[in-house]
């Protein structure tokens, strides 16, 4: 399955999602008013990945800026990601934020409180 | 001044915005790209559009060479694009002893001729008239002959020995190179005194035009600009996803009028927080159902209001057409625990002003 990649871009984050290693990285700042069209495709990589998926799935986030609907894409990829893991896969969510910014810890707290998934606080 | 009324002031710019604080030769650039993007929907000739880009960058140089100040009022820059004509104005703190000096030479240069222009131009140019700063007379000289217009200017008193040195020009846009219509003329003791407003009631910041998701990126970068990182780095990534979620609001629900969804965006300090505040056109059918949303959030303890939140954040997974979840406005209520104010004012028989305004 070949690797998902997209560029940043100063409203789009980097993605790069990597079937083989089971590392998924969605990083940057996610503005973009269309939400729905930019995560589709991260979900329809996923659908596909979760029919072989790697023996461990690790998804890193780590944003600084975005708009509220990022927040429910994202949370519709967490819900995919449980999916996996009540398959009986190994799924974590590393929640990457930068020193100080106890705004995007909590997005991930948040995030974290409507999951039965293993959430990793990383302090960038 | 209420957020509205500045909305009310700026109602016939195609593009208007006031910015005080740090500037920068990168800020400089971005003001540029807005005025830019904002000529080439108004099919604005690049030419025209070309000049006033360099007058802008001309006129806040100056700024960035010579301004006083590295605080938040000691720099003002403005650009106005009305239908026909636009407006570039800076302001910068110079010491009242330059005063005079500073009189003398434009005062000059507003007496000469295009073709005395030209000869004064060349033969700094030749004499290489640069000041202890770099740029100097030069950029006023090219500033005259490029706007074939007198170099508007004026000072007042601020604080400590000093003044704002307040310089504007003006150029027509219209292709057909009419005059300028009444409504569309603006003495520069109206830019004056629309600063004072803006310094009165803590305004850093006012941003009015057609608003989409590009539009906003220069925006966020002159916001960065005045904020210190090492500070307060969640209290500024709050000012930042207000300001997103706010103008977001207004390319998402303004009403269009002619393609455009114009609206304004202010952000200022009052208190020791931040605010950010959006004026926009609504439909008038869409009022109650708005003012309900907001009433109940603003009802709301702070320890309800993340329950608030993660519910209608579930909830919109599974209806993610649904255009008016408001989760947005939710989740500001819900990271700053604060109310909004808000207000719906007439403006006709179909519309309403919508303004709202949350603190950081």
């Amino acid at each position: 399955m070949e690797t998902l990649t997209i560029e940043q871009t100063e409203l789009s984050p980097k993605v790069l999602f990597n079937a083989e290693t089971g590392k998924l990285l969605i990083q940057g700042k996610s503005f973009m008013e269309n939400t729905i069209a930019f995560y589709s495709t991260l979900e329809s990589w996923l659908d596909d990945y979760m029919k072989a998926p790697y023996e461990k799935t690790v998804l890193q986030i780590y944003l600084s800026y975005y708009n509220s609907s990022t927040f429910r894409e994202i949370l519709s990829i967490l819900m995919k990601l449980s999916q996996l893991q009540n398959q009986g896969n190994n799924v974590l969510i590393e929640w990457a934020y930068d020193k100080k910014d106890t705004l995007a810890l909590k997005k991930g707290k948040e995030l974290a409180m409507l999951m039965k998934l293993s959430f990793e606080y990383i302090e960038k | 001044m209420k957020i509205s009324e500045l909305y009310e002031k700026l109602k016939n710019d195609r593009l208007g915005l006031a910015y005080q604080g740090i500037m920068s030769d990168d800020l400089t650039d971005r003001f540029i790209q807005l005025s830019e993007t904002n000529f080439d929907t108004q099919e604005v000739s690049p030419k025209i559009s070309n000049k006033v880009s360099f007058l802008m960058f001309e006129c806040f140089q100056n700024v960035v060479r010579h301004g006083l100040d590295k605080g938040y009022y000691g720099n003002f820059f403005l650009t106005r694009n009305l239908p026909s004509v636009s407006y570039i104005t800076s302001a910068n703190l110079v010491a009242n002893n330059k005063i005079e000096q500073l009189k003398e030479i434009i005062s000059d240069l507003n007496n000469l001729t295009k073709e005395e222009l030209k000869e004064r131009y060349l033969s700094s140019l030749a004499a290489g008239e640069f000041s202890d700063k770099g740029g100097a007379g030069l950029g006023l000289i090219e500033m005259a002959r490029k706007s074939g217009n007198k170099l508007d200017f004026d000072f007042v008193p601020w604080k400590n020995e000093t003044s704002h040195f307040f310089l504007s020009i003006n150029m027509k846009t219209n292709k057909k190179n009419e005059s300028i219509p009444d409504d569309e003329q603006i003495q520069l003791n109206e830019i004056i005194d629309l600063q004072k407003k803006l310094v009165e009631n803590g305004i850093i910041m006012a941003f009015k035009n057609n608003f989409s998701e590009q539009n906003i990126v220069p925006i966020l970068k002159m916001m960065e600009s005045n904020l210190n990182e090492s500070e307060d780095l969640a209290k500024n990534r709050k000012l930042i996803y207000s300001i997103i979620e706010l103008s977001q609001n207004i390319s998402k629900h303004a009403c269009q009028i002619e393609g455009y969804r114009d609206g304004l965006l202010a952000i200022g300090i009052e208190n020791n927080q931040f605010f950010v505040s959006t004026s926009n056109l609504i439909n008038k059918n869409d009022e109650d159902n708005l003012r309900q949303k907001l009433e109940k959030i603003n009802h709301l303890i702070p320890n309800e209001i993340e329950q608030h939140y993660l519910t209608a954040l579930q909830e919109s997974v599974h209806n993610k057409e649904q255009k008016s979840a408001g989760i947005g406005l939710i989740d500001l209520a819900n990271i700053t625990k604060e109310n909004y104010s808000f207000e719906f004012s007439p403006d006709n028989n179909s519309m309403k002003l919508f303004t709202i305004s949350i603190k950081i």
